[in-house]
């Protein structure tokens, strides 16, 4: 813990520091500027907060939402409704303010639910939040004289503070959240963001509730949104439906885009710049303005889809003759420390399937599959394409695959969990083409694969990432312990290979589930890969399930061999006895039909 | 381009996925009317090196030429127009489209079909008599015989057929050897298989390499004594 | 009663003639273009032009399909190209490009609302109702839009094409299909019939340079509960045009307002493929 805090200091210190700076430039601001200027940029200040939240959510974690309007509403409306009915008074005040945050609160996490369901498409968040403010506003307007309906409600008694404080309020509030989005964003939990935006499905198999996290995120910028809302009610005196409106909803996905997303300074400067200038041109060139912006937006998604901030910075940096890449954070390894052994001490099989099938329509890939596996054997399936072997291993570890049966890992039926939940229960699942994350370094990859074990920190980097004695054995003998620092895209089909199988030891995983490990591996590669799973199936009891096409490795490694045909399993023996088995040479010299004749 | 120039000439290709090479230093010569498979496991890139040719990937290193023209950079669309006629190996069929419209499909222009329909009758007599029938309801092996049919519809001069022996009873790949032989003997059309099943290999091509990890680790001609044996060893061999 | 089910009837029609082209240009190149509202905005200036000019209210039909084409032509050259491996971008920059044309429009005609000279006016006697004539001619439209694009689609080459490139691009491509002059084709058609679908529904209302936005919403959501089938959106168009036909009679218009959205979010969260099959 104490090595922790020298390699993230100087970061901190730096954030600290420009706060300070931004914090004392709005502290002078109101005594610089004219009042109109002021008066604006307290509204474009309110803005650029909800900016920030379009941008943690789209830019960072990649969920694309028209619907943050429909908060900023939500927080207007609960100020003006309650200030317009109830009238002023601290105590309304605060509840008003509550009561906005909660009902947001609840909508956002009713949309998470919605959006992030188990098999719900990915691009149905972006449908849902563009029917919200849809529907917020229609709800406003079929309020009458309640809402105000279209002409919305003004001239309520408001809390009565100068231009100044309130530019103040909101400029300490937009610094404050940019300087702490800032220092989440490049924390551990900061990484897994970015880590759910390049491949969910790792997340999930990482043991991750991505699901879970996703609704929270949604929740506090709901949060943010509805609050910067609120605030804007006390100020401006004036809500209407549009606050809550879709087209609302899509300028702050323009004004994100426009600033570049996933920068965070990128979207609040192009906020505060593109309101303002808007309410200095809205009296005389209005419809110039918005062509503009309509046509950069274009030019921006379409030439520089990351945005005018990073090319502006990008361009002062040469100047300055520095180079923009950062070093990298290149945390130690340590040993994790020992954990006891799930299912220790118990003599029943690691995993245990009956009655297993699947069907997709009329087609039946698994039929009446029973078998089980005790810990510390390497048990490797084989069979032709199409025989279901993958899909096997995708019934073991996600609960919602198989059409019928049971699976049984370490004494717990996975039901219908989702793999997340297998995971937990000590499922390892190794892809078939490496499934990493291309775009993190390897330390950030091994160290979202502790996340399950170890919750990672909302506000610092780890110094050090604690691997178990299998993961760490695996990426000392394939040398990616040089390579910590390193981007996964830049590194080679092997040793990304090694990379997940790595990442999927640090769970410390009982059953490992591989889907042909080996493939596109040098044979150097391939002994290291089968001395390491033998050890590991010999030392840590681990009970590894390998689906393999290579015989000979199968030969070499495995204590146990099961050929699985056309769905069914038609072997199940000692290598000897099921590898030199004439059916497994005729199934592989391609004579197909001659396999169901023997296994019947 | 002369008449002796190769069908198919591969130097020094490689070639994959973004940066990760799939398939390494290829050296093929395919000459018209010759029928030359590739045999290997699977995830060898057998089916990559067929992408390759057809322009779906890249090439990284190397040059492919088709009748004596280089083929770099030439969209994927104009290899039908240029006589070839590629068969993939998954999702090859428009499962939803009826047999006749997948059968158009391998043609440029709807004039010929008739006549072209009848010589398929030739070879798979079931086809002609079910035009309409949705493609993804006929059998597996019909499936696979739909495909040949379509590869034959534009009489081209190369054919790159990828596993279309994969699954199908006994009956039926020797039925298809016997129509690629035939086609071949008709219309002196060269064709590159690409195959797991050494008997199908043996029983319609005249040369034949073994592709391991990305690279050709033996090539010969399949009736060369012991070739069978020795393919079958190399193939459940690291 | 009947009334009702002229009602339904008739607006099943109109959104079926808003969302065709939106759902080709989806089907065929798996983007949504939201510019979509603006190209139905441009059909709504089309008529106007040829009402102002005084021509013959119908002229405003062809009219409308040029200048939707020509501008779709090229903002598929120069915008939606770009963007095919980015169909989220897609989204976005189209969206902007709606943006674009509303304020060229709003420059050009100022931004108030205007009418459009109906070509048919009056009512006729139909189910024993007194009902608009140009409502009636809607549901002929309709029908023959229908009817034209399931005889491109299914009885010609270029639909067989269209069709192959739906289904599976990669293949198309093998076997000698242009698919990126597919997708220009297919871009300009679909920004065709939105302006198409412009000029025919302002001779109910009226137009101004935001008249694209609310139908927008309304297509996009029937086109993703109808996937890639014409048929399927013409299912989806009568069940949730009905639903909001009688929820607007019988509760509220503004619920009736929300039903087409609401509804298609219900159905995509319970049933990802909406009406079309598997």
């Amino acid at each position: 813990m104490s090595k922790a805090v020298p390699a993230v200091a100087p970061e901190l210190r730096k954030v600290l520091g420009l706060a300070i700076v931004a914090l004392a430039a709005v502290g002078v601001a109101p005594f610089v500027l004219d009042i109109y200027t002021v008066n604006i940029l307290v509204r474009s200040l309110l803005y650029a907060c909800v900016a920030l939240t379009v941008d943690i959510l789209w830019g960072y974690t990649g969920i694309l939402t028209f619907g943050q309007s429909a908060f900023f509403g939500i927080g207007a409306y609960a100020c003006g409704l309650a200030f317009t009915h109830l009238g002023l008074s601290p105590g309304i005040a605060v509840l008003a303010f509550v009561g906005g945050l909660a009902i947001a609160a609840a909508t956002a996490a009713l949309v998470g639910w919605l959006a992030f369901g188990y098999g719900v498409s990915p691009i149905y968040v972006s449908v849902v939040t563009l029917v919200l403010p849809i529907v917020v506003t229609q709800v406003l307007f079929s309020g009458g004289t309640f809402t105000g309906s279209s002409s919305g409600l003004s001239g309520f008694d408001t809390v009565d503070l100068e231009v100044e404080t309130w530019f103040w309020i909101a400029g300490a509030a937009l610094v404050v959240l940019t300087a702490a989005a800032w220092v989440f964003v490049r924390s551990d939990a900061g990484r897994l963001l970015v880590a759910i935006r390049e491949n969910e499905q790792r997340c999930e198999y990482l043991g991750i509730n991505t699901a879970l996290l996703k609704t929270l995120l949604l929740v506090v910028a709901a949060l943010v949104a509805a609050a910067a809302g609120y605030a804007y009610a006390a100020y401006t005196d004036v809500i209407a439906p549009e606050l809550a409106g879709f087209v609302f909803g899509t300028e702050l996905v323009i004004w994100v885009a426009l600033g570049g997303r996933g920068t965070l300074i990128g979207p609040v400067t192009g906020t505060i710049v593109i309101d303002l200038v808007s309410a200095y041109l809205s009296g005389s060139l209005p419809f110039v303005w918005k062509l503009v912006i309509g046509l950069a937006f274009v030019l921006v998604i379409v030439v520089l889809p990351q945005g005018i901030v990073p090319v502006i910075r990008g361009a002062w940096q040469r100047i300055l003759g520095r180079s923009g890449a950062r070093a990298a954070h290149v945390p130690a390894l340590e040993p994790a420390p020992l954990r006891a052994l799930q299912g220790e001490g118990g003599t029943g099989p690691a995993v245990a399937l009956s009655g297993l099938s699947r069907r997709y329509g009329s087609l039946r890939v698994l039929e009446g599959i029973d078998l089980s596996a005790k810990p510390g054997e390497l048990l490797s399936l084989v069979g032709p394409n199409g025989a279901g072997k993958t899909t096997l291993i995708r019934c073991i570890a996600d609960g919602h695959e198989r059409s019928a049966g049971r699976v049984v890992v370490q004494g717990h039926d996975i039901g219908r969990r989702p793999p997340q939940r297998c995971v937990a229960f000590g499922i390892g699942r190794k892809f078939q083409t490496a499934n990493v994350f291309e775009t993190l370094t390897v330390a950030e990859c091994l160290h979202l694969a502790r996340a399950r074990l170890e919750r990672p920190s909302l506000w610092r980097r780890d110094a050090a990432v604690r691997l178990p004695e299998p993961a760490h054995q695996v990426v000392v003998a394939t040398g990616l312990d040089r390579q910590l620092g390193t981007a996964v895209k830049h590194l080679s089909h092997g040793m990304k290979q090694a990379l997940e199988l790595a990442m999927v030891l640090a769970l410390e995983p009982s059953v490992l589930l591989l889907d042909e490990p080996t493939a596109g591996l040098t044979k150097p590669e391939r002994t290291l890969i089968g001395g390491i799973l033998t050890a590991l199936a010999r030392k840590h009891a681990l009970c590894i399930l390998l689906v393999e096409h290579d015989l000979d490795f199968v030969r070499e490694i495995s204590s146990r061999v099961v050929v699985l045909h056309q769905g069914r399993i038609v072997l199940d023996g000692t290598v000897s006895e099921v590898v030199d088995s004439a059916l497994v040479r005729t199934i592989y010299a391609g004579e197909e039909h001659a396999v169901a004749g023997a296994a019947s | 381009m002369s008449g002796a120039a190769l069908a198919l000439e591969l130097a020094g290709v490689s070639s994959g996925y973004g940066e990760a090479l799939v398939i390494r230093d290829i050296a093929l010569a395919l000459a018209p009317a010759q029928i030359f498979a590739i045999l290997g496991k699977n995830g060898m890139g057998k089916s990559t090196l067929l992408k390759t040719i057809m322009g779906y990937l890249p090439v990284a290193q190397g040059a492919i030429r088709i009748f004596g023209e280089a083929v770099a950079g030439i969209p994927t669309y104009r290899m039908a127009g240029r006589g070839i006629a590629y068969s993939p190996q998954e999702q090859a069929l428009f499962q939803d489209l009826s047999v006749g419209d997948n059968l158009r499909l391998g043609l440029p222009e709807e004039t010929r079909f008739a006549r072209e329909i009848e010589r398929i009758g030739s070879f798979f007599p079931f086809i002609p008599e079910r035009l309409r029938q949705r493609a993804g309801t006929l059998s597996g092996g019909e499936q696979k015989m739909l495909l040949v049919a379509r590869a034959l519809m534009a009489r081209p001069r190369l054919m790159l057929i990828d596993e279309i022996s994969e699954g199908l009873q006994p009956s039926v790949v020797q039925k298809l050897a016997e129509v690629l032989r035939a086609e071949r003997a008709a219309s002196g059309v060269a064709m590159l298989l690409v195959e797991q099943n050494v008997r199908f290999a043996s029983a319609v091509a005249d040369g034949y390499a073994v592709l391991k990890r990305g690279e050709i680790v033996d090539t010969g001609r399949i009736a060369d004594p012991g070739a069978d044996a020795k393919i079958t060893r190399e193939l459940s061999s690291v | 009663m009947s009334a009702q089910f002229l009602d339904i009837v008739t607006t099943a029609a109109i959104f079926y003639i808003v969302a065709a082209g939106l759902l080709i240009i989806f089907g065929v190149m798996k983007i949504i273009n939201f510019a979509h509202g603006g190209f139905l905005t441009i059909g709504g200036y089309a008529a106007l032009v040829v009402t102002e000019l005084g021509l013959n209210p119908w002229l405003a039909l062809p009219f409308a399909a040029l200048a939707g084409l020509v501008i779709g032509a090229l903002v598929e050259h120069f915008v939606v190209r770009p963007l095919y491996a980015r169909p989220l971008d897609a989204i976005l920059a189209t969206w902007g490009l709606g943006i674009v044309i509303g304020q060229l429009i709003t420059i050009a005609f100022g931004r108030e609302v205007q009418f459009v000279q109906s070509p048919v006016q009056g009512a006729t006697a139909v189910l024993g109702e007194s009902y608009s004539q140009y409502r009636l001619i809607l549901v002929l439209g309709a029908v023959l839009l229908a009817a034209a694009l399931a005889a491109i689609l299914q009885g010609t080459r270029l639909g067989l094409m269209t069709r192959a490139v739906i289904m599976n691009e990669s293949l198309a491509r093998g076997l000698g299909i242009n698919s990126g002059l597919v997708r220009f084709a297919s871009f300009s058609v679909g920004s065709a019939l939105a302006s198409l679908a412009g000029a025919l529904i302002t001779p109910l209302s009226s137009v101004d340079p935001n008249m694209g936005v609310p139908w927008l919403v309304n297509a996009f959501m029937l086109v993703l509960v109808s996937g890639t089938s014409l048929v399927s959106l013409g299912i989806a168009t009568l069940v949730l045009g009905g639903a909001q036909v009688l929820i607007s009679a019988y509760w509220s218009p503004i619920l009736g307002s929300l039903t087409i959205v609401v509804l298609a979010a219900v159905i995509l969260r319970i049933r990802p493929q909406g009406f079309a099959r598997e």
